[in-house]
């Protein structure tokens, strides 16, 4: 990404949390920019790693559940 | 000076049982030092003496039945008691709550006594024990240190003697980090292991509760009484709970062990301190494996990204009415939460499970628990942790989770047990992780590694208690 386009991002955060929250920022904007950017290009990068629209659909606790330590005694009685 | 508060709350269990001690004897102990400690470390948002005098006379008058009955306890102020008011470490004050969480209902039945609410993070959030509207919580061994949050009462209560054992949160490492700094075990559970219902959420799809205490067995007694099903939480729907206090002998006997090796720096003092305890691990386990997980670097994001959007989806509408109301560290740490598309929300929730799955079959091929260190740094002084300059939130905060916070977005369980001194006498601690629902494993391996390391120490030796 240029840094034309992170300061133009920068730029229009502060609008944006007052227009869709009323929220008032608190904060350098370049800061805020810097942290949504970090945590976004991780997901996305992820996403186009290991995400694909027909993949099984799988429910996190359930994951958990399968591939549960040898120690848990498994499922309760509901 | 108590010497009953030196027990652990399994001797204390003992000696009420055999008639050695009463419920109010340790009830009134506690509550003295309780006193001297906060005005040391300022663990205690409130103390509440009579109602915990009401609680042991009761307990003493009845026939013992628990385990747990009559001992001195107190938690973190983040979880809801029918009828009164809880902080959440925040000065605007909340109504008074409907029912009470069901972790304390549970302690509650089995005869627990709560002798008052301890101090946290403002808003659950920050791992360094700091608090601009209540003021900082001190460590139990050295005030000029930090005491680790956002559970930093429960685990300075704890070390210092005034109560046997305490309930914490943990979404980035909220229960390991002050566990760690105060020479305590603290246990993140699983996802689903323990309701959070009544407890303020953080971040609700990865909170999690569990006990802080000065040994493992003791944690096992306190999961044995909080854990299980609750149909007020839907996470925990259908999820068995094993006993913990009798798996605490056996269920660490033949398991393989591993290092998580990861790029974060390490003090070299943590690195030194690490290496000691895997060479005492690895007389008990034979080999040790390294294992790596290739994507480690983007699971900080990626729990980061549910421990910003999900708080600022609870706080927006507060932020909006007074923006005062919070420090600025918590303000500004959650305005990254209101901008963070949801496409990447929902993406982030997509990848848990395949995450979780690639997790297990590259780091857990072959080992049972892996170790790392809860922090990669020694014990900070509170001088060196001004969340409130400038922009530092955005890096103590990592500086403080980068080892722990992943953990969460895995939903897997993590103790954080002590590993040594670094050179100013403050303790370090290492995180035992176990596959989902591993806890009773990690229990009994924390108990074993304990004794081999001969860890122990004295609360009413600690500079928090003299």
């Amino acid at each position: 990404m240029s840094v034309q386009t992170t300061q133009r991002y920068a730029a229009s955060l502060e609008a944006a949390l007052q227009a869709l929250y009323g929220v008032s920022s608190r904060a350098d904007q370049a800061d805020i920019s810097q942290e949504v950017l970090k945590m976004n290009d991780a997901i996305r990068t992820l996403a186009e790693r290991y995400l694909d629209p027909l993949q099984p659909l799988a429910d996190f606790r359930q994951v958990l559940l399968r591939l549960a330590d040898s120690t848990h005694p498994g499922q309760a009685e509901a | 000076m108590s010497q009953e508060l030196d027990w652990t709350l399994a001797q204390a269990s003992q000696a009420l049982a055999e008639g050695r001690s009463s419920a109010q004897a340790l009830a009134e102990a506690a509550l003295r030092r309780a006193r001297t400690v906060q005005a040391r470390t300022n663990a205690f948002l409130a103390i509440t003496a009579e109602a915990a005098r009401s609680q042991a006379r009761l307990s003493d008058g009845q026939p013992r039945r628990h385990a747990l009955q009559g001992i001195p306890m107190a938690h973190k102020d983040c979880f809801a008691r029918a009828g009164e008011r809880m902080t959440v470490g925040m000065r605007a004050q909340r109504a008074p709550d409907r029912a009470t969480a069901t972790v304390l209902a549970r302690l509650q039945a089995c005869g627990a006594v709560d002798i008052g609410r301890l101090h946290l993070s403002e808003a659950i959030a920050g791992p360094s024990g700091n608090n601009v509207q209540f003021g900082d919580c001190r460590n139990a061994w050295n005030p000029d240190y930090i005491s680790g949050g956002s559970s930093s009462g429960s685990a300075v209560a704890v070390a210092s003697g005034s109560v046997f054992a305490a309930l914490g949160t943990d979404t980035g490492g909220s229960v390991r980090i002050p566990a760690s700094l105060n020479g305590l075990f603290g246990l993140k559970p699983s996802f689903g292991r323990v309701s959070r219902y009544g407890a303020f959420p953080r971040s609700l799809s990865v909170d999690s509760i569990g006990p802080l205490a000065r040994t493992a067995q003791d944690c096992a007694l306190m999961m044995q009484a909080i854990a299980g099903p609750d149909e007020m939480d839907s996470a925990t729907v259908g999820i068995a709970v094993p006993d913990y206090a009798g798996a605490l002998a056996h269920a660490a006997q033949g398991l393989r062990l591993g290092i998580l090796q990861t790029d974060d720096e390490l003090d070299a003092e943590v690195g030194k301190g690490f290496e000691h305890f895997v060479s005492v691990a690895a007389r008990r386990s034979g080999s040790i494996q390294q294992r790596r997980f290739d994507d480690w670097p983007l699971l900080y994001p990626l729990g980061d990204a549910y421990a910003k959007t999900e708080p600022a989806q609870v706080h927006a509408a507060a932020m909006a009415a007074g923006p005062d109301s919070y420090a600025k560290a918590i303000y500004t740490r959650t305005e990254p939460g209101l901008h963070l598309p949801a496409v990447r929300y929902i993406q982030a929730g997509q990848l848990r499970p395949i995450m979780l799955q690639r997790f297990i079959e590259q780091a857990f091929h072959d080992v049972d628990v892996l170790m790392l260190p809860t922090l990669p740094i020694a014990a900070p002084r509170i001088s060196e942790m001004d969340m409130e300059a400038g922009a530092a939130v955005h890096s103590l905060v990592p500086r403080l989770t980068c080892l722990t916070r992943p953990f969460g977005y895995l939903g897997l369980p993590v103790m954080s047990m002590p590993m040594g001194l670094d050179a100013h006498g403050l303790p370090m601690g290492v995180q035992l992780v176990g596959r989902p629902y591993a806890e009773a494993r990690l229990l009994s391996l924390a108990h074993h590694l304990s004794l081999d390391l001969a860890w122990s120490f004295k609360p009413s030796s600690l500079a928090a208690a003299l």
